[in-house]
């Protein structure tokens, strides 16, 4: 993978339409300390040939771990593979004596003690990136959206761009960054802006153009393949999806689910409605919509694209979920939408849970066990 | 010629054993560094050494002219020591992972068995044969403490060691102490005696070390607005505070403070983590424990116990290991990690040892039998057990140094 450049992006695969995939990056933590633990290693170890729905990969350091769900149809089958998973990882998790948490960031590790997993892929990146790689231990949600066909996936990836700063807001959970409160909601996408490839994709609708552009940047030799771009969205040619990434990972599956039946109940309405067709202009206001979202979540402003109105983005959420509520009942997700909209009513989300518990604890070992236990199913 | 005031020190000057012990110590801790650079070793396989040469320079006296403060200030290294030792078992994985639990009746026992079986082969009584036994189920808290945090080791072997080690302490102290109710039994007949005394000391050592785990979760919600220094000086106090009282009710100081590291983590759900401060004053106390327990090793120490104690360390140490590897698997560790912290699990320990010199003051015709042997083992142990630790940690590539 790593040295092995892919010189022609693949066939965008079959899959069908507004199928949904959620992988989700967690932290491993020691039981002794509640700091980072690399247990990676031993968790897959154990993990090895026990019966779950999905998969469970490793990451770039020992301390984190991936999971992800096969296809889901709806967000019922979401939930329920997610909570399998979950329930398989947290019980060899407690036979290790290890925890597992959900969150973007862990609130006091040091990066520079975590160490690079084992695998030539990333060992190639930490070389590449150098300390950026270990910064880079930061936990992520990304949902897949089957698309029926590339173009398609392309266009949607784009219309999306506009609700970008919901999903920032909805999942913040990484207020805290090496023991200090960094006054962001999403911390954990400051990380990723440091690499040169993240951001947008290129502002191209046709697969055929989007191919070009590839073959001129495998030319550059700066990428060697699709894994090399760090976009906030990017097509998925090997699933025939479009990976939704900025993300933090929840604090709960539940919460995972319920964020992904929101992106899939507002990709049918952009498909189905097509209430605006995306244009390079819009990508004007990007940067400024998104940094807003991290920094100030529900309470940020984003700028309407192809106008200068701001909203608040809590109202622009609130219009939006009533604008896809069909769509979401539809999919049988109105229980995921009505559950989200009560969080953004009440102004909650992961980031200031953590902040309450770190007020009211005050030791951010406490706000990690607790963490925990949250993502585990064991806090009341 | 009137009498002059003369000023000037004796000729040769009269230096006070104070300074071979302060040379010593300092010597301990350069050395300590020099072996941790040059041949990748944790600091403190140098300092017994340090304290052995000290001690064959010096002679005796250093040792026994300050054994009063020497004993208290070791106290203390170990108090500490072992109440950091206790918070490291988490009650609720031993409940989660009932093999480990298993894993760890299964190595003390087979340790008793292994020592107490060559024990009786070579001829021993009874009564110290089951003493010799209780000592050899522990491994060293000391060893084993310092060398898994100098090297920063974080992970299945470092965590287990430290799990396992706290636990048969704990095992060790009870039958030791049962053990030596058999004792008062087997010497004087006195059956009340033989009841009660073991009972006063299990009982009693565990209220103490509750005592002490309420007063600290007491004081824990002031301890977390405290800069970490002055949090470490009220935890320290605490400890002190907690000796003295040992000291005045003649309660054994292992099973106390174990039993208080221990109810500190599991009594709460709410985490516990000691200040960093708190283990940096444990590190300085910690030469100071070494290098004595170094003063006490004469090189005829290494060499009476003879070919019996090396006899003694290897079946120990192999049912050690197996006890740990017959149960890696279902446990959650690989064979290997079963290799290595089965391995690991080898040192000998101290504060036990203390535990059977004091049993062996109370009925000298044992200090023929089963003090030299052990003495020898121990010594030997003493030298080796922190290089097998750091070997074994480094190679379960757990070490974060």
């Amino acid at each position: 993978m790593s040295d092995e450049t892919e010189h022609e992006l693949g066939t965008f695969s079959q899959s069908a339409a507004l199928t949904l995939g959620i992988e989700l990056e967690l932290q491993i933590v020691s039981g002794q300390d509640y700091d980072l633990l690399g247990a990676a290693p031993d968790l897959l170890r154990e993990m090895a040939g026990r019966e779950h729905p999905g998969d469970v990969k490793p990451e770039i350091t020992d301390s984190m771990i991936e999971l992800s769900t096969g296809i889901c149809v709806d967000y019922v089958d979401a939930l329920g593979q997610l909570r399998s998973i979950r329930d398989t990882l947290v019980h060899q998790a407690d036979r290790l004596g290890v925890l597992l948490s959900g969150g973007g960031t862990h609130p006091f590790q040091h990066w520079g003690r975590q160490a690079i997993f084992d695998a030539p892929r990333f060992h190639h990146l930490s070389q590449l990136y150098g300390y950026l790689a270990k910064q880079f231990t930061v936990f992520g949600q990304h949902v897949h959206i089957g698309c029926a066909c590339p173009d398609k996936a392309l266009w949607l990836l784009h219309a999306f761009g506009r609700y970008i700063p919901h999903l920032i807001a909805l999942s913040a959970a990484s207020p805290f960054v090496q023991g200090v409160d960094t006054g962001f909601q999403s911390a954990r996408l400051n990380s990723v802006f440091a690499f040169p490839l993240s951001g947008r994709a290129p502002f191209v609708l046709t697969w055929d153009d989007f191919a070009a552009y590839y073959r001129k940047m495998i030319a550059t030799g700066v990428v060697k393949s699709m894994k090399d771009f760090y976009w906030d969205i990017r097509p998925k040619p090997e699933f025939g999806t479009i990976e939704l990434r900025v993300m933090d990972t929840p604090l709960t599956v539940e919460r995972a689910a319920q964020i992904a039946a929101y992106a899939q109940a507002l990709a049918r309405y952009l498909l189905e409605e097509k209430p605006v067709e995306p244009r390079e202009d819009d990508y004007l206001v990007y940067t400024f919509n998104r940094f807003q979202a991290c920094r100030f979540g529900y309470d940020g402003r984003l700028v309407v694209p192809g106008s200068a109105e701001q909203r608040v983005i809590r109202d622009d959420i609130l219009r939006t979920m009533a604008l896809v509520e069909v769509h979401a009942y539809d999919l049988g997700s109105t229980e995921a939408l009505n559950l989200l909209r009560t969080e953004v009513l009440q102004g909650r989300n992961g980031a200031s849970e953590v902040r309450a518990t770190h007020a009211s604890e005050g030791s951010l070992e406490e706000v990690v066990r607790q963490g925990c236990a949250r993502w585990a199913g064991r806090l009341p | 010629m009137e009498h002059a005031v003369f000023f000037l020190p004796d000729w040769p000057p009269n230096f006070s054993p104070l300074l071979w012990i302060a040379l010593a110590v300092v010597g301990a801790a350069l050395a300590g560094e020099w072996v941790r650079q040059n041949l990748g070793l944790p600091r403190i396989t140098a300092y017994p050494v340090i304290g052995m040469v000290v001690a064959a320079l010096a002679g005796d006296p250093l040792v026994a002219q300050h054994s009063e403060w020497l004993r208290w200030g070791l106290n203390v290294a170990l108090a500490i020591l072992l109440l950091e030792l206790g918070s490291r078992v988490d009650l609720a994985w031993l409940r989660h992972n009932r093999w480990l639990l298993l894993t760890s009746f299964c190595e003390s026992l087979a340790a008793f068995g292994a020592v107490f079986a060559v024990g009786r082969y070579l001829g021993m009584a009874m009564v110290p044969a089951v003493l010799m036994g209780a000592i050899g189920m522990a491994s060293s808290p000391a060893v084993i403490m310092r060398v898994v945090a100098e090297s920063k080791a974080q992970g299945q072997v470092s965590t287990r060691l430290l799990v396992l080690t706290a636990l048969n302490t704990i095992y060790a102290v009870v039958t030791l102490h049962l053990a030596t109710g058999g004792l008062h039994q087997h010497y004087r007949g006195d059956w009340v005696l033989a009841i009660s005394h073991p009972l006063y000391l299990l009982g009693a050592g565990l209220v103490v070390g509750k005592l002490l785990a309420e007063a600290i979760s007491r004081v824990d919600r002031w301890l977390i607005k405290m800069r970490d220094e002055y949090a470490s000086i009220v935890l320290l106090g605490l400890v002190l505070m907690t000796i003295g009282l040992i000291e005045a009710l003649r309660l054994p100081v292992t099973l106390c403070m174990l039993f208080a590291g221990l109810v500190l983590r599991n009594g709460t759900p709410r985490a516990w983590v000691f200040p960093r401060h708190f283990g940096s004053v444990g590190g300085v106390l910690v030469v100071m424990l070494f290098l004595v327990v170094g003063m006490q090793i004469r090189i005829d120490h290494l060499l009476t116990g003879g070919i019996l104690a090396l006899v003694l360390i290897g079946a120990r140490s192999l049912a050690k290991l197996g006890g740990v590897l017959l149960l890696a698997r279902p446990a959650g560790i690989s064979w290997r990690q079963g290799l290595l912290l089965g391995l690991a699990l080898s040192p000998t320990a101290g504060p036990v040892l203390v535990a059977a010199a004091d049993v062996g003051q109370l009925y000298p015709e044992l200090q023929g039998t089963l003090i030299p042997v052990a003495m020898s083992a121990a010594a030997i142990m003493e030298l080796v057990g922190p290089v097998i630790v750091a070997l074994c940690l480094k190679f379960s590539g757990e070490r974060r140094e």
